[in-house]
């Protein structure tokens, strides 16, 4: 077959290949963050409550929310690299978002229903500060597919209380 | 000449018919629009601002009142309706009616701005509860309402609820079904006003009689209740289509609180026999899904973004 003839199918195949298809058991959480909270954030701090339906998330956001659930209404969660707490702490890379970046960072949830999942934009000095969070109603989390979410914006509260959660 | 004097003719002619002709036929052929007809247009806005023209504030406060009961309100009439409603009870020196309203103004419309003409006491006022919401100190929802206790078959059932601080746009819903079945159905909770239009909100939903018919046998209905925003985001609630709540309608024959009725039933139906058995079930299903599903989890992922910068 000439090098004429073989071109076009080279190309036909190459205009073929599309992006992957998303991963079984993966859902998306897409969380804009208030460009008030962008300029201090140092952390995200994640964690996901039992219960959800029983909970304002209104009443949630307003301040920390080490002062408002127990530890025993966390669910342990892990992160990629196989860290396991009821909290999550994930560095923010500042420059990078404020350009316009994205993070992305991957949350394991038991597979469960009824959750509230709350992200908290924190400084991770002496003692820590609270900005702002936002906190999402989970139906249900599987291990197959789940539908893709629209996070709750992070809109900046602030307020004098630590963040803190024991592991 | 004999031209001239024909074109002078008709001048005249044309002259003396403008002069006679009527006031109306003076009119253009599209009539200016009716200045009501440019916001939102309902009986209860129009007649509201008559009175608001004409100094009648007592009465301005009712007729809004009476149009926030009506159905069918677009977020728009009841926008304007909070408006009006603020400025009328400003106007009254009733702060926290004036307070409420604007507040439920603020909530489906955050961006919304007083005009420049509007007195230095209201725009103050707007002032200070749009630094209240900025800061979030505006109450969230809240929904008190008690479980349905199991009805006699029938008959409808009334769940009357009190809900504080429901935003505009957001509705409050009694889902239910009959226990099998898999679709919920819905019926919205109607506003039961007092008479001045505040303190504790009563709502009531009414579940008619002909979703839970008499049967000669009990049966359940599963049921929630959810307040959820123009996004179906749920403010609050209790129960869930996941987790709801139960009731038992009572068979034709026995009524709730019989005796007979009691005595008269098998063992096989006593509800504590079924309650144990469910009981023994689910620890049975618990220690079964313990031990072979080990901890499965699903990964969430979390994309950050900040927001663009506004032009």
């Amino acid at each position: 077959m000439s090098l004429r003839l073989l071109s076009p199918l080279l190309l036909l195949a190459l205009t073929a290949c599309g992006p992957d298809a998303e991963p079984a058991g993966r859902f998306g959480l897409a969380l804009t963050m208030e460009r008030a909270v962008a300029g201090d954030v140092q952390a995200l701090q994640v964690a996901v409550l039992t219960r959800g339906s029983s909970r304002s998330c209104t009443e949630l956001q307003r301040t920390c929310l080490s002062t408002q659930v127990k530890r025993d209404d966390l669910v342990v969660l892990k992160d990629g690299q196989g860290r396991e707490g009821r909290v999550l702490r994930f560095p923010v890379d500042l420059a990078s978002l404020q350009s316009g970046g994205s993070l992305e960072l991957a949350v394991d949830v038991p597979v469960g229903r009824d959750y509230a999942l709350v992200i908290e934009a924190i400084t991770t000095g002496t003692p820590p500060g609270f900005l702002g969070s936002s906190c999402n109603y989970l139906r249900e989390v599987n291990a197959g597919d789940n539908a893709p979410l629209i996070a709750a914006p992070l809109t900046l509260t602030g307020g004098a209380c630590n963040p803190s959660i024991a592991p | 000449m004999h031209g001239h004097c024909r074109r002078l003719r008709g001048w005249v002619l044309l002259l003396v018919l403008g002069l006679a002709a009527r006031p109306g036929w003076s009119q253009p052929f599209f009539p200016e629009p009716v200045f009501s007809q440019l916001g939102p247009a309902s009986p209860a806005i129009t007649e509201a601002r008559e009175q608001l023209d004409q100094g009648e504030f007592e009465k301005a406060r009712r007729t809004l009142l009476e149009g926030l009961d009506a159905p069918d309100l677009t977020d728009d009439q009841l926008v304007e309706l909070y408006r009006l409603l603020g400025l009328t009870a400003l106007y009254l020196g009733d702060e926290p009616q004036a307070r409420d309203a604007y507040e439920k103004l603020l909530q489906a419309r955050p961006d919304y701005e007083l005009p420049r003409s509007a007195p230095p006491k209201l725009r103050a006022l707007y002032a200070r509860i749009r630094e209240d919401i900025k800061s979030r100190r505006v109450r969230p929802v809240t929904l008190d309402v008690d479980p349905i206790p199991d009805p006699p078959g029938g008959e409808p059932v009334v769940v009357v609820a009190t809900i504080h601080d429901l935003a505009l746009g957001a509705r409050a819903r009694l889902f239910y079904r009959r226990a099998g079945d898999e679709a919920y159905s819905s019926v919205d909770f109607a506003r039961e006003r007092t008479p001045d239009g505040r303190g504790r909100e009563q709502y009531r939903a009414v579940l008619p009689a002909y979703e839970v018919p008499s049967e000669p046998e009990a049966y359940e209905m599963e049921y929630y209740f959810e307040v959820a925003d123009a996004a179906q985001r749920r403010l609050a609630g209790r129960g869930d289509s996941f987790m709801p709540l139960i009731f038992q309608v009572a068979p034709r024959a026995q009524r709730p609180g019989t005796a007979a009725g009691a005595a008269s039933r098998p063992w096989y139906k006593s509800p504590w026999l079924w309650v144990g058995v469910g009981a023994v079930a689910i620890g049975a299903t618990a220690g079964v899904v313990a031990l072979t599903s080990g901890e499965e989890r699903g990964r969430v992922p979390i994309t950050i973004r900040v927001e663009p910068p506004t032009p």
